[in-house]
């Protein structure tokens, strides 16, 4: 079996390379988007197991590019976890309302993120049988 | 003379060329230094992220020993990871700055006769999060130019250790605005600790720095403070008498109630805003008719403030706003009607106007009259245009058609 | 009688000669006083590079203590980019702010699209009228974002549109936006700044504008920064370059800033008022608002600060024809004249500090006489070499200081930009800049001096052709003013 994809939309290249190495590392595909609208693109195509965005990005944001997957069927259903700098309680809501499965405030701690990612991901492959 | 002006232009001639060529060296150096450093850094990178991750003991074993460029790049690479990262990861980066010498480099540079040499080392310190520079950046905190100070002050701040605290609060006495502001972001950051040296420090603090020291105290919910705070709803300073009834707003315990209902009557109207939006946090049913009545004040903010608390206050709080757009006093039905029509309050009675259920609908339509007699239509007649559902449209048309109105 | 007119001739010649060599004069002290400037400039660039750290910004994004701020944009028959650049102001990096777009009588489509596009619809605003403006037609929020109101009024001009949207801003800090500027992210982060660090006594704080033409521009961002195509625009570019890099900021720090870019500037308010608000009075009310500001602030006796920061902030588009660049020109020259004449009173007052005793006696000297005395000068050393008297060396001396001198300032500009924000990484670019500054000075220049003088006598006319300019939306305010 193929091993999940998992889509990283963050505008900052440090933080894009930390979560493909930390994500590699324990053998998940990991794809990448630099701005809101390639977020959108590379997730329409191709469709991944799990997408982590954040929120403060170039040409759209976070919030319209969650909207935006929610609203067409095919992308409604790519799990999504929040992860952003805005930490207001607002903002949190906003986002689980939404429709996003979690948020991770940064700074994040990357054991945490992995075990979230990871129950999500199992959660989604029960769900499937 | 003619040969004097000659030369002169010729001078003058290759100090432009000179110039040029300054401009174009210096570009091309940087380049080429980034490149290089680009390069490294490729280089470099991933063993780096692997250790961050988890891998190994210590980084220096994972590396040849870093020289000249690649220190540089080592470093850079360790803080731009720090930024973002908490937990065991980060405490790995920590360790790693401490085991390669970065530490002991940088807080070497704090002595630095260049102030920004300094300063660039507290700022670099400050994301390095290192116990070991806590001493001398203390000392730093006396330095001479005032960004030195704040971004010693901001490095202690990321250390969390007791031994910061108190260095933190003597800087409050800064005359400097700014650096007070920006202490109080860092103090409140700190946890329950920094309160209560703040407490006790309290009456030696300057004013300015005061308010601050205030704001601080219930941005960390420190409980411990209410006495201080409540005691400071009487201080002779507005702005203390405001924050203060802010900051027992964000600790919120129901208990502040009757001393914040006193502050509603304050003289000064910062005052009477605080201590609406703190009642409305609150949430005690006593305070709703006080409420009611500072829907009428002079002062925008506080008739805001007051609104919102209302509406924050659950079923008695909607209910005292819908009675207030019959109030006698304009800017009370204005203040109650822009709430409601905020929460959304007036769009669910326009809907209820399309239900098969006939009380709903009376019910609906007395509410919608009041609103039409506390003449704030524009909402209304908004939806009146637009609104899917037939029957909804043509009552409302219908009660906003000149007849319908009692006046 | 004969001798008479041997005399008559030789007169001629000496004060051609003379002149000559008070042009001269003129030019040495000009381009020296340039130097000085850029000199300033120079160590307050290197120094605000020094101490600023992203991190600060950061920091100022996250506070709670950061001051709230309400965006103006006033708007005339903007129907092609107003969605865009209200979009693109709602994308700007910060905690909270407000937009407010003020629809000045627009003929065309302006107020639909906005409605159209933000779902806007009409509310009540209570607000006081603590400036008197035009008639105010209606009032639009959106539900989807809370923070963007539209008003609605008859025409009244820029002025009259921004006093509105003063009237109507809910935060003590506003910040003026022209319509068709593109504002950077961290814009409002970097101008707020100077109020978090001297929250008492800053009043207004004004940032470098850039050109946009050239520039990469998608949704409202630039997304790739090159130089324009055209060679006038070019001009531009390296004219900007001085002027503010090496000329504004040099300015600010001698404490007497007058010029804040009307495409973008953040003000306080509560001193906004209390000279008046904005005036219809002159062509360039930003400038206009400025020296009120001064005058008002001085005569009251207050400490203040009105800074420039040195960190890039707006892009704005640029004349690219003729005939664009000369009405541009000739609006603020016009404008600088009439707001001298309005204050004449602060020249060489001691009450007014630097600025009565150097700034505006600078501006009366070099910016406003000194294009008559440059384009005589031309003149004359033209004549003098048709009549055949003009001296070899004294025409290399003028060389020397009316073009060379001006030379090496305006590549010292572009050495300035490349060793602080890099904004141009192409070498391309670099190339075409350094080759710009050398022709920027053989030619444009002087055809600026021209056209001021056109404004000159245009103002002496009291020609203000406002309305003429009003169908093509509001021009971009003055941003350049001093330094041709």
């Amino acid at each position: 079996m193929s091993p999940p994809r998992i889509l990283v939309a963050d505008d900052d290249n440090t933080v894009r390379r930390f979560i493909v190495t930390l994500l590699a590392d324990r053998g998940y595909e990991v794809l990448e988007a630099a701005d809101g609208e390639q977020a959108y693109k590379v997730a329409e195509r191709a469709k991944p197991d799990l997408m982590l965005l954040d929120l403060i990005m170039p040409f759209r944001d976070g919030f319209d590019v969650l909207q935006d997957l929610k609203r067409s069927p095919e992308t409604a259903s790519i799990p999504v976890i929040i992860m952003s700098v805005k930490d207001r309680e607002e903002e949190i809501v906003k986002g689980l309302n939404m429709g996003a499965d979690d948020y991770v405030v940064k700074p994040f701690n990357s054991l945490e993120l992995v075990a979230r990612v990871r129950k999500i991901l199992e959660r989604e492959i029960r769900r499937a049988e | 003379m003619s040969e004097v002006l000659i030369q002169v232009l010729w001078v003058l001639g290759s100090v432009l060329v000179l110039l040029s060529l300054c401009i174009i060296a210096n570009k091309a150096l940087r380049e080429m230094r980034e490149r290089r450093g680009a390069r490294i850094r490729r280089d470099l990178e991933p063993r780096i992220l692997e250790y961050i991750n988890g891998k190994g003991e210590r980084l220096a074993a994972l590396l040849p020993p870093p020289r000249g460029m690649e220190r540089q790049v080592v470093e850079e690479v360790l803080l731009d990871n720090a930024r973002f990262l908490k937990g065991k990861a980060r405490a790995r980066i920590t360790a790693a700055c401490e085991d390669l010498g970065y530490v002991r480099d940088r807080v070497r540079q704090l002595r630095s006769p260049r102030w920004w040499k300094r300063a660039e080392a507290a700022e670099k310190l400050a994301t390095m999060k290192s116990p070991r520079a806590a001493p001398d950046l203390i000392a730093l905190m006396r330095d001479e130019v005032p960004d030195v100070r704040m971004r010693a002050a901001r490095a202690l701040g990321h250390l969390e250790t007791r031994t910061s605290i108190k260095p933190l609060i003597e800087a409050f006495r800064d005359p400097n605005r700014w650096s007070a502001l920006r202490i109080a972001d860092i103090l409140s950051g700190m946890g329950p600790g920094a309160a209560d040296e703040l407490m006790e420090s309290f009456a030696t603090l300057p004013i300015k720095a005061r308010v601050a020291a205030v704001d601080c105290l219930g941005r960390a919910r420190s409980h411990r403070a209410a006495a201080l705070l409540i005691n400071l709803l009487s201080d002779p300073d507005r702005d203390i008498r405001a924050r203060a009834a802010h900051s027992l707003g964000l600790i919120g315990d129901p208990n502040f109630t009757p001393d914040l209902l006193r502050s509603l009557r304050d003289p000064a109207w910062p005052v009477r805003a605080m201590a609406a939006k703190a009642l409305g946090k609150l949430g005690r049913p006593e305070a709703v008719a006080p409420l009611r009545e500072a829907l009428k004040d002079r002062e925008w903010w506080v008739r805001i403030n007051a609104a919102e608390g209302l509406r924050s206050m659950g079923e008695k709080g909607l209910a005292a706003l819908v009675d207030a757009i019959e109030a006698e006093d304009r800017y009370a039905r204005h203040a109650a009607v822009a709430t409601l029509e905020g929460a959304g309050v007036l769009d669910q009675y326009v809907e209820k106007l399309a239900s098969p259920d006939e009380r709903e609908r009376e019910k609906a339509l007395v509410f919608i009259r009041k609103i039409v007699a506390a003449e704030r239509t524009d909402h209304l007649m908004q939806t009146a245009a637009r609104h899917t559902q037939e029957k909804v449209r043509e009552q409302l048309s219908r009660i906003l058609a000149p007849g319908e109105v009692k006046a | 009688m004969i001798p008479l007119a041997v005399d008559w001739h030789d007169l001629l010649l000496k004060s051609i000669l003379g002149f000559n060599e008070y042009v001269i004069y003129y030019f040495i002290t000009l381009n020296s006083v340039y130097l000085l400037l850029f000199l300033v400039s120079l160590v307050e660039v290197v120094r605000f590079v020094r101490r600023t750290f992203f991190s600060d910004y950061q920091q100022i994004l996250k506070s709670e203590m950061t001051l709230p701020i309400s965006i103006v944009v006033p708007a005339q028959n903007e129907e092609r980019g107003i969605v865009d650049t209200v979009r693109s102001l709602l994308q700007l990096n910060y905690g909270e702010f407000e937009i407010l777009v003020v629809n000045d009588g627009s003929k065309d489509g302006t107020l639909e699209r906005l409605v159209r596009a933000f779902d806007l619809r009409t509310t009540d605003r209570i607000y006081r009228r603590t400036l008197p403006t035009g008639k105010v037609r209606g009032i639009y929020a959106s539900l989807e974002v809370p923070n963007l109101t539209v008003v609605d009024k008859e025409h009244g001009g820029k002025s009259d549109a921004l006093n509105t949207g003063i009237n109507l801003s809910r935060y003590p800090l506003f910040c003026s936006v022209d319509a068709d500027s593109v504002i950077e992210e961290n814009a409002l982060l970097r101008v707020v700044k100077p109020f978090m660090e001297h929250p008492e006594e800053m009043v207004a704080v004004g940032g470098i504008v850039r050109i946009i033409n050239g520039c990469e521009v998608r949704d409202g961002r630039v997304v790739k920064i090159g130089l324009p195509r055209r060679v006038l625009p070019v001009f531009q570019v390296v004219e900007y370059l001085r002027a503010f890099l090496s000329g504004r900021i040099g300015w600010s720090v001698l404490r007497s800033l007058l010029i804040i870019s009307g495409a973008f500037g953040l003000y306080k308010k509560s001193e906004v008022i209390a000279v008046g608000g904005y005036d219809s009075n002159t062509d360039t009310e930003d400038l206009e608002l400025v020296v009120k500001l001064h005058e008002g602030l001085k005569k009251r006796k207050m400490k203040y600060r009105i800074v420039f920061v040195p960190d890039p902030v707006c892009w704005t588009e640029a004349p690219e024809k003729f005939k664009t660049l000369l009405m541009q020109r000739n609006r603020w020259h016009r404008g600088l004249l009439q707001s001298f004449r309005l204050h004449w009173r602060m020249l060489l007052n001691p009450k007014y500090g630097v600025i009565g005793i150097v700034t505006l006696p600078y501006f009366l000297l070099f910016e406003m006489l000194g294009p008559f005395v440059e384009v005589l000068g031309y003149l004359s050393v033209l004549l003098a070499w048709l009549l055949g008297i003009l001296n070899m060396e004294f025409f290399l001396l003028f060389l020397l200081v009316a073009i060379f001198y001006g030379v090496f300032l305006s590549i010292a500009a572009v050495l300035l930009e490349e060793i602080s924000f890099r904004r141009y990484p192409a070498w391309e670019d670099l190339a075409r800049l350094i080759w710009y500054a050398i022709w920027e000075n053989i030619g444009y220049r002087q055809l600026l001096a021209l056209f001021k003088v056109k404004a000159f006598f245009d103002f002496i006319r009291r020609r203000r052709r406002w309305g003429e300019m009003g169908h093509r939306g509001f021009r971009p305010a003055a941003a350049v003013p001093d330094q041709h």
